[in-house]
C-alpha cells in the first residue's frame, strides 16, 4: 500500500496566535470597566477610535505589502495595541490624537519594521509616547476619579462624545472644572515645589497607596495578569522584574529621606506600573525571550520607570523605559543564553 | 548528567542477551493509530516487513493517510509499508489525515519552544539562523544539540515547524561540512600530485646532467662503443 508522505509534525499545537491575544483581550476586560467608572466613557470611544485606526493601518500596510489583510487581522494582535494605547491615554481624548497614535504604532512601530514578530518597539508605547510628545495639552487632561467626596463633574455620555470628536467641551463647563492632575503629576509639582511627600499626600486625588480610582483599575488589571499568568499566557519573570526593578530603589530611597521619596506603594499603584508589569514588558515580540532575560528586561524597565518619576521631566516613565529596553532586548537575549545540556560553563554555546 | 536512560525494549533484550544467552531477534512494537482495525503490541522478528505487521494488526482502515514509523513526535513519514522491521522500530503509525492547523504565522518570540526544549536551546533563535542559512550562528546556537523531539512544534501558537526545518539545517550543515572535507582531499590531491610531478622533473633533469656529464667524460670512442652495444640489443631501429 501507498501513502502520502508528510512533514512534521504530525500534531498540531492547540494554542494559536489569535487565541492569545483574545485572552489577553479577555484578561483587560474588568480594567476597562472600572476605568469606565472611574474615569466616565470616554474610554470607550478611544478604545473605538484605536481599534478602528488601528485595524484600517494595518489592513492598509498588509496590503500595501502584497498580503493578504484578512489573514494578518484575524491573529488580533492589532487589537491589543489599540487597548494598550485607549489605556494609556486619558478619557477625554480628541479623535486625531487617538489615531495618531494608533496609526504610528501600527504602521510605523510594527509594519516598517516587518510587521508582528518582527516590531522591536512595542507599538503601543511607540504611539502612545510620539502623541505624548506631540499633544502633551491633550495628554495631561485627565478628569477626576468618581470617588464619593471628591468635587468631580462628570460628562455624559453624549458630551463625552462630542469631545472626542471636536475636541470642545460644552457651554459653560471649562476644562479647570472638570479635570485633575494625575497624582503623578501632583507629586512631582510638589516635590517641585518642596512641599513634603506627607503634604502632597493629603491632596484629595491622594488614595490609599497610589491615585483613587488609578489604584482600583490598577487592582483589575493585576486580577487579568495573574489569570493570563496562571493561564501561561504571560510568564512571572517580568512583571518580578518591573516590581523589583521600580520598588527596590523606591524603597531605599523611601527609608532614606520619605520627606521627599513616595513610598513604594504609591510607586506601585500609580500610573501604569500594573499595566505595564502584566500588560506592556509581557509582550513577547519586543521583549526578551529567554527566561532569565525576561527578568533582566523587566528590572530595566522598573528601574527606569523610576529613574524618569524621580529625576525626569515627565510625570511617568514607563513608556519611554519601555522603549529603552526594547533596543536592550537584542543584547539582553545574547547575554542570557540558558546552557546547553551536555555543555559545560565556559563553552562557547550558552552563557 | 551522570545517568542514563533506558527504554523497556533496550532492558528487555540486554536480559535476554545476558541470562538467556539469546541475540536479538525480534522486538515488540506497538501498531496503532486511527488507521488501523486492531491496535496492539506485536512481538514480530526483526526484517518482518511492515504490511506484515499491519495485517497481523486487523489491516488498514479505510482512513489510513499516512505510515509513519517511530513515535508520533519524531517518527519519519514513509511512502511504502515494503519496508523492514528494525532494531530501532519501536512503534507502527498509521494515521489518517489530521485537520490543518491554520497558516503559518510569523513568530511571535513567546518562547514557549524554549521553556519546552529539554536540551535547553533557543528554538526561536535557531529559527531565525536556520531561515537566513547562518551557520555559524546555527552552530554557535548549538543546533547539531538539537535531539528533535519535536517539542517545540507542539506549542508553537504560531504553528511554525521548526524540527522539519531544524532537520533541513542540520543537513545543510552536514552538507556544507562534507563538501568543505571534500575540497579538502581534493586540494591535498592536488597539491601532493604538483610536489611529485615537480620533484619527478627535478629529478629526471639531473639524471639527463649526470648521464651527459660522464659521456662527456669518458669521450667520443666511449659514446660509439655504447652506441653499437645498444644497436646490437636492437634498441635503436
Amino acid at each position: 500500500m501507498r501513502f502520502e508522505r508528510r512533514d512534521l509534525p504530525y500534531w498540531s499545537a492547540q494554542t494559536s496566535v489569535a487565541s492569545l491575544m483574545l485572552q489577553v483581550l479577555a484578561a483587560l476586560i474588568p480594567a476597562a470597566i472600572a476605568h469606565v467608572w472611574f474615569f466616565g466613557p470616554g474610554f470607550i470611544f478611544n478604545l473605538l477610535v484605536a481599534s478602528v485606526f488601528a485595524v484600517a493601518g494595518e489592513a492598509l500596510m498588509i496590503w500595501l505589502r502584497g498580503r493578504s489583510p484578512l489573514a494578518a487581522l484575524s491573529d488580533y494582535s492589532v487589537l491589543v495595541t489599540a487597548a494598550l494605547l485607549a489605556f494609556a491615554i486619558p478619557s477625554l481624548t480628541p479623535w486625531w490624537v487617538t489615531a495618531t497614535g494608533a496609526l504610528f504604532g501600527v504602521i510605523v512601530a510594527k509594519h516598517l519594521y516587518g510587521g508582528l514578530g518582527f516590531n522591536i518597539f512595542n507599538p503601543a508605547m511607540a504611539g502612545y509616547v510620539v502623541i505624548l510628545v506631540t499633544f502633551p495639552a491633550d495628554l495631561n487632561l485627565w478628569v477626576a476619579p468618581r470617588m464619593g467626596d471628591i468635587d468631580y463633574q462628570q460628562l455624559t455620555l453624549i458630551q463625552t462624545l462630542v469631545f472626542t470628536l471636536t475636541g470642545s467641551l460644552p457651554e459653560g463647563i471649562s476644562f479647570d472644572a472638570i479635570s485633575r492632575a494625575t497624582p503623578l503629576d501632583v507629586m512631582k509639582t510638589g516635590l517641585n515645589r518642596l512641599a513634603t511627600v506627607a503634604e502632597i499626600r493629603t491632596n484629595p486625588v491622594m488614595g490609599d497607596f497610589g491615585g483613587r480610582g488609578w489604584e482600583w483599575i490598577g487592582n483589575f488589571l493585576a486580577i487579568g495578569g495573574f489569570w493570563l499568568m496562571a493561564r501561561k499566557i504571560i510568564r512571572w519573570q517580568s512583571p518580578l522584574g518591573v516590581g523589583l526593578g521600580l520598588l527596590v530603589p523606591a524603597s531605599i530611597m523611601y527609608l532614606v529621606g520619605p520627606g521627599t521619596n513616595p513610598s513604594p506603594g504609591f510607586h506601585l499603584f500609580a500610573g501604569a506600573t500594573i499595566l505595564c508589569a502584566f500588560f506592556i514588558a509581557t509582550d513577547p515580540v519586543s521583549a526578551a525571550t529567554s527566561t532569565r532575560g525576561r527578568f533582566v528586561y523587566g528590572l530595566g524597565i522598573g528601574f527606569l520607570t523610576w529613574c524618569i518619576r524621580r529625576w525626569g521631566s515627565y510625570a511617568d516613565g514607563v513608556a519611554f523605559a519601555v522603549l529603552i529596553m526594547n533596543m536592550a532586548v537584542p543584547a539582553i537575549d545574547y547575554l542570557t543564553r540558558p546552557r546547553v545540556v551536555g555543555h559545560s560553563k565556559g563553552d562557547g554555546a550558552g552563557g | 548528567m551522570g545517568c542514563v536512560v533506558q527504554n523497556v525494549g533496550t532492558a528487555a533484550a540486554v536480559h535476554d542477551w545476558i541470562v538467556n544467552n539469546q541475540p536479538l531477534i525480534s522486538r515488540v512494537t506497538t501498531v496503532t493509530g486511527d488507521g488501523v482495525n486492531a491496535p496492539a503490541n506485536i512481538r514480530a522478528r526483526i526484517g518482518t516487513p511492515v504490511a506484515d505487521v499491519i495485517s497481523f494488526a486487523g489491516g488498514y482502515t479505510d482512513r489510513a493517510r499516512h505510515l509513519i514509523i517511530g513515535g508520533p513526535m519524531t517518527g519519519k513519514s514513509v511512502t511504502t509499508d515494503e519496508v523492514p522491521l528494525v532494531k530501532a522500530s519501536n512503534c507502527v503509525l498509521v494515521v489518517a489525515d489530521t485537520p490543518s492547523p491554520g497558516d503559518e504565522l510569523p513568530c511571535i518570540r513567546c518562547g514557549d519552544c524554549a521553556s519546552v526544549c529539554p536540551v535547553k536551546l533557543l528554538p526561536q533563535q535557531l529559527l531565525w539562523y536556520a531561515r537566513a542559512d547562518d551557520e555559524e550562528k546555527l552552530r554557535d546556537f548549538s543546533l547539531t544539540d538539537c535531539i528533535e523531539c519535536g517539542c517545540c512544534d507542539l506549542v508553537c501558537p504560531s504553528h511554525i515547524p521548526l524540527t522539519a526545518d531544524f532537520r533541513k539545517a542540520k543537513s545543510r550543515i552536514r552538507e556544507l561540512a562534507d563538501q568543505k572535507a571534500r575540497a579538502d582531499r581534493a586540494k591535498r590531491r592536488f597539491d601532493a600530485r604538483t610536489r611529485r610531478l615537480e620533484q619527478e622533473h627535478q629529478e629526471r633533469t639531473a639524471e639527463l646532467a649526470r648521464q651527459k656529464s660522464s659521456a662527456k667524460a669518458a669521450g667520443p670512442a666511449a659514446i660509439a662503443e655504447i652506441l653499437k652495444r645498444k644497436r646490437q640489443k636492437g634498441e635503436f631501429e
